[in-house]
């Protein structure tokens, strides 16, 4: 019979049923523990991720499981950064490398993701991730994401172009125009930002669309909830183009609740590099990401170099 | 504009309707945030203020008012981005003939590379080394991304919520 395939990741175990991803681990009080996430819920934060190549900082799939990437290693946790599961003993944490970590989890993704479930789409658009072992869904694990170095251009999204999503069809987009001197094109750049994110095909994925040394744009589509509740290693900022989105914002270490931010069209926002946030976006919505690069960013923010409160930070000389 | 489900909520500098921040934890400091809004900070600019809405290290995201011609052309020895929020902007470029410093000049000696329109929802390169100057027929909306610079307005007290004299 066809079965799901069960995976080790040092001394994590991870299986996998019709419902449930069930994570097990050692604990600090040397009693093993089990952990259960909806199977949806974990394959969507699993597949960011592997996609984001770990991220900035904390990757959260739930209040209990989740890793975080020191570059080049990636800290993989149960139970550490939630407060009961931590003061009880019953966690555990561990530095693997990050080879190994993205290895098993693309397996685990080629291996758990059904044909006709999209871990990138809105729940509207994609099938459902229940049910017995049936074949693989590789081309959606494996979407290429669009890199640039500069500035993004239409050509740039792989063929065939997408559709403009169901969610922005009403919009009426403007484009500009290019009256450059004959032979001098190319050092110009010039793109309908709105349109080129209403054809993406993924929702909560940013990517890079202009690039000023450190200083990346990193606008993105959203819709329904942020599987992943993201605690950064560094300040960043969030622009709402249109539509709108309401982030719960909790202390990174404990889960503890802080505060609820709700972005309406044109409202700025930081995010303190101490916390996590989960973004609920009730219509398909455009939000501009915007972070600092610098490698040397977290490292900073720990020797007290730069701030990681945003109102010390813009108020820094 | 109200969302519908193929139209996604919008706003302009005449009609924004802002969120907010609601502090649930009492050691929570709303400031933090730093929780501003681009419409309401353009309606109420100068044209050509370069007002900054996010900073990050050196570099910023300024809102910029376009209205009339800018009086200067400006250029700095790194790329530049704008997008447009609301209306419509052009963009002149001159490719300086030498070196100049970086900032704002009066008068730019070099050859004239044309221009760029640049719409509502467009994002436009302003390439390092060339200079160049806005202008708009109506009041129109740009976001930066740029680095601090001499002319980068800091008026946090102002435009953010929780900030002295806001919220």
């Amino acid at each position: 019979m066809n079965t799901y395939k069960e995976f080790q990741l040092s001394k994590f175990r991870f299986t996998r049923d019709d419902y449930f991803a069930h994570i097990y681990f050692p604990t600090q009080t040397g009693k093993e523990m089990e952990h259960r996430v909806d199977i949806d819920a974990f394959l969507k934060s699993l597949q960011r991720d592997v996609a984001w190549s770990f991220f900035y900082g904390m990757v959260k799939f739930d209040d209990v499981f989740g890793t975080i990437n020191h570059y080049g290693t990636v800290e993989v946790f149960a139970g550490k950064y939630h407060k009961t599961f931590h003061q009880s003993g019953f966690w555990h944490a561990e530095e693997l490398g990050r080879g190994e970590v993205e290895r098993t989890f693309t397996q685990m993704l080629e291996d758990w993701v059904s044909a006709e479930f999209d871990p990138f789409a809105a729940p509207r658009e994609t099938g459902s991730a229940v049910g017995p072992k049936r074949s693989s869904n590789i081309d959606a694990i494996h979407r290429k994401r669009v890199l640039t170095t500069r500035i993004v251009k239409q050509a740039d999204r792989q063929e065939p172009e997408y559709p403009v999503n169901d969610g922005f069809k009403g919009m009426e987009f403007k484009y500009g125009e290019m009256h450059i001197k004959p032979g001098h094109e190319s050092k110009f750049g010039l793109v309908n930002l709105y349109e080129y994110l209403a054809r993406s095909d993924v929702t909560w994925n940013p990517s890079i669309v202009s690039v000023l040394e450190h200083s990346l744009f990193c606008p993105t589509t959203e819709e329904h909830r942020l599987p992943i509740k993201h605690g950064n290693d560094r300040v960043e900022w969030f622009v709402q183009l249109n539509g709108q989105i309401d982030w719960e914002v909790c202390d990174q270490k404990t889960g503890d609740l802080l505060a609820y931010v709700r972005m309406r069209p044109g409202d700025v926002c930081a995010m303190p590099s101490d916390i996590q946030h989960q973004g609920f976006a009730p219509e398909r919505s455009m939000l501009l990401v915007w972070e600092n690069a610098d490698p040397k960013m977290p490292e900073k923010i720990r020797k007290g170099e730069v701030p990681g409160d945003p109102d010390k930070m813009v108020t820094m000389k | 504009m109200k969302p519908a489900k193929d139209t996604p909520l919008s706003a302009s500098m005449a009609h924004y309707s802002k969120g907010g921040v609601d502090i649930v934890d009492p050691r929570e400091n709303l400031k933090r945030y730093v929780y501003s809004n681009v419409y309401e900070i353009g309606a109420r600019a100068k044209p050509y203020e370069k007002i900054a809405v996010a900073k990050n290290g050196p570099y910023v995201i300024e809102c910029v008012v376009a209205e009339g011609a800018m009086a200067q052309w400006r250029l700095q020895p790194h790329d530049e981005f704008i997008v447009c929020l609301e209306g419509e902007v052009r963009v002149d470029f001159i490719e300086p003939r030498a070196e100049i410093a970086a900032g704002a000049h009066t008068d730019v000696p070099g050859e004239s590379m044309g221009y760029i329109i640049v719409c509502e929802g467009n994002l436009c390169l302003l390439p390092k080394g060339m200079a160049y100057k806005f202008s708009a027929g109506k009041r129109s909306l740009l976001l930066q991304q740029a680095k601090q610079s001499d002319r980068t307005i800091f008026a946090w007290e102002t435009i953010c919520e929780g900030w002295s004299g806001k919220g």
